[in-house]
């Protein structure tokens, strides 16, 4: 009879070493081919080389779910264990590659994972190459976020050399708001980030600074220079409306239409046409941002707003609930499993869930200070976090209304904890609210 | 309760990170909400715990309070150092 299995147990009790020669020669291969890696046009840059041996991290600005494929190119010959999100290890198309690359898990922004570290700390403990990214998250919006707390502490501790990776091209390669390859170009750059001593020197806050200075990136506004084609088979503009919510001309939300290279009002008629370099040509009389970054932030304002203004304000969002299995992988590319519903409710005391799971009453708290933003692992379809250790896995009837859930979380952390602070160059977005 | 034990797990737990109060500490006390502990923190301390008890981490558990920590030394112990 064969063994049961116990995915959870497996991942607990995995002795995470090095990746193996052939398996991970075979990943660099293929990654180099047309099959992987190499149809995205990848061209690379490496200023300064990893060490021979030695333990290392190697971080990188996260743009998208393609760039593992570049950061093992990048530093070759040396083979990394990649940090990846926790609930990718019970996906069935997965779990085979993630156990021979030696993947490492990570539940992003939960403060509870000792099993992440640990793991993580065997590879540096045996002279490996751990590859992490200090955002914790692919790119939701086409640009950086800061890193993830406590990324400072945890570098000085281990005080190992840091090398960076600086991706561009890549979040328009494959992004959030539709998972579908648009070949065009990627730029890849390595360097030494921070030595060992320097490591020593600075301060938390010293290094966080630095890595999100190196951090920046905005993908909509590189491509204004670096003027690339990206090859698209359906409309560029599918799935736009989950982002671009909130009419920027009559102020509706949730209507947007997105079809045909177009994004439109059905109501006032604002809206653009999406050329293959992801340039907006509004209509004439409409008002568009110059980028769905920039219509992102316009919708980021209206909510700090919102909230700032409202001692009462609250956010509903009546959602399924989904878990991991453990006895079975998920199939056909599912990230949970249905075990409920409810509402999600943000205000200023924290997030809530009322509902149910397995058909019993549930539900929990969450002050800001135990979570500052969620996990989006493919597209706003889905939301997750992490309660007492466990994925819970978030499903609304329209994907922007979770987009909207994401800006009222990260901003009422911000205005309550605040220690997942914004970047200073978005300062201006809080100016003339009362603290 | 083992108030060996006990007291052995709140000095690992206070050299575990760094800047701790251990004045008030309470076998209830949450490491995180209360001690301002982090996944860093918690792996230094399970590693601490895992070599001064000769117990294994090896089964998912979730680590709140130092109560957790301390009912997971009493169950799993094979034999006290």
């Amino acid at each position: 009879m064969s063994k049961k299995l116990d995915i959870r147990g497996d991942i607990v009790r995995r002795k995470y070493k090095t990746p193996s020669f052939l398996p991970y020669l075979l990943y660099y291969v293929v990654g180099r081919t047309k099959l992987l890696g190499g149809k995205y046009n990848p061209h690379y840059e490496i200023i300064d080389k990893l060490p021979k041996k030695g333990p290392v991290f190697v971080i990188w600005n996260h743009q998208s779910r393609r760039d593992h494929t570049f950061i093992c190119r990048a530093i070759w010959p040396r083979r990394m264990s990649m940090v990846s999100e926790y609930n990718e290890f019970f996906r069935s198309h997965l779990h085979w590659a993630f156990k021979h690359n030696q993947i490492l898990p990570k539940k992003p922004y939960d403060k509870n994972d000792y099993v992440s570290i640990r793991a993580i700390d065997r590879i540096i403990k045996s002279g490996g190459v751990v590859a992490l990214s200090p955002e914790g998250n692919s790119s939701n919006f086409g640009n950086n976020q800061p890193a993830a707390l406590g990324t400072g502490r945890f570098l000085k501790y281990y005080h190992v050399p840091v090398y960076m990776v600086q991706i561009h091209g890549s979040f328009l390669t494959n992004n959030k708001n539709f998972d579908e390859d648009r070949i065009g170009r990627v730029e890849c750059k390595l360097y030494s980030l921070f030595t060992s001593e320097d490591l020593l020197k600075m301060s938390e806050e010293e290094i966080e600074n630095k890595i999100n200075n190196e951090l920046r990136f905005d993908d909509y506004e590189w491509n204004k220079t670096a003027r690339v084609k990206f090859k698209h088979k359906s409309s560029i503009t599918t799935n736009l409306q989950d982002v671009c919510y909130l009419c920027p001309k009559c102020g509706e939300e949730f209507n947007m239409v997105a079809e045909n290279n177009q994004i439109y009002c059905p109501r006032c008629h604002n809206g653009a046409e999406m050329d293959d370099y992801y340039d907006f040509h509004p209509y004439e009389g409409s008002i568009i941002p110059d980028s769905p970054l920039e219509w992102l932030t316009l919708e980021r304002k209206k909510v700090i707003d919102e909230i700032r203004k409202d001692d009462n304000y609250s956010y509903e969002v009546n959602v399924k609930l989904g878990f991991l299995p453990n006895d079975h992988y998920l199939k056909d590319y599912a990230l949970s499993e249905p075990v409920g519903e409810g509402k999600m409710i943000i205000d200023h005391k924290g997030l809530h869930f009322v509902g149910t799971k397995n058909g019993e009453p549930y539900s929990f708290n969450k002050d800001f200070k135990d979570i500052y933003t969620f996990n989006v692992s493919i597209d706003f379809s889905h939301t997750a976090l992490y309660e007492k250790g466990e994925y819970h896995d978030f499903v609304a009837e329209k994907p922007c209304y979770l987009t909207k859930a994401l800006l009222v979380l990260e901003e009422m952390h911000r205005l309550h904890v605040n220690t997942w602070k914004n970047f200073p160059w978005f300062d201006y977005l809080y100016e003339g609210y009362k603290k | 309760m083992n108030e060996q034990i006990y007291n052995q797990l709140l000095t690992l737990v206070s050299q575990s990170m760094p800047g701790i109060d251990t004045t008030d500490i309470t076998s209830k006390t949450r490491l995180i909400e209360d001690l301002g502990y982090d996944s860093l923190g918690l792996m230094i301390l399970v590693l601490n715990v895992e070599k001064a008890f000769n117990v294994s981490f090896d089964v998912p558990y979730f680590i709140s309070t130092i109560d957790d920590i301390y009912e997971y030394v009493i169950n799993h112990k094979n034999n006290i150092k």
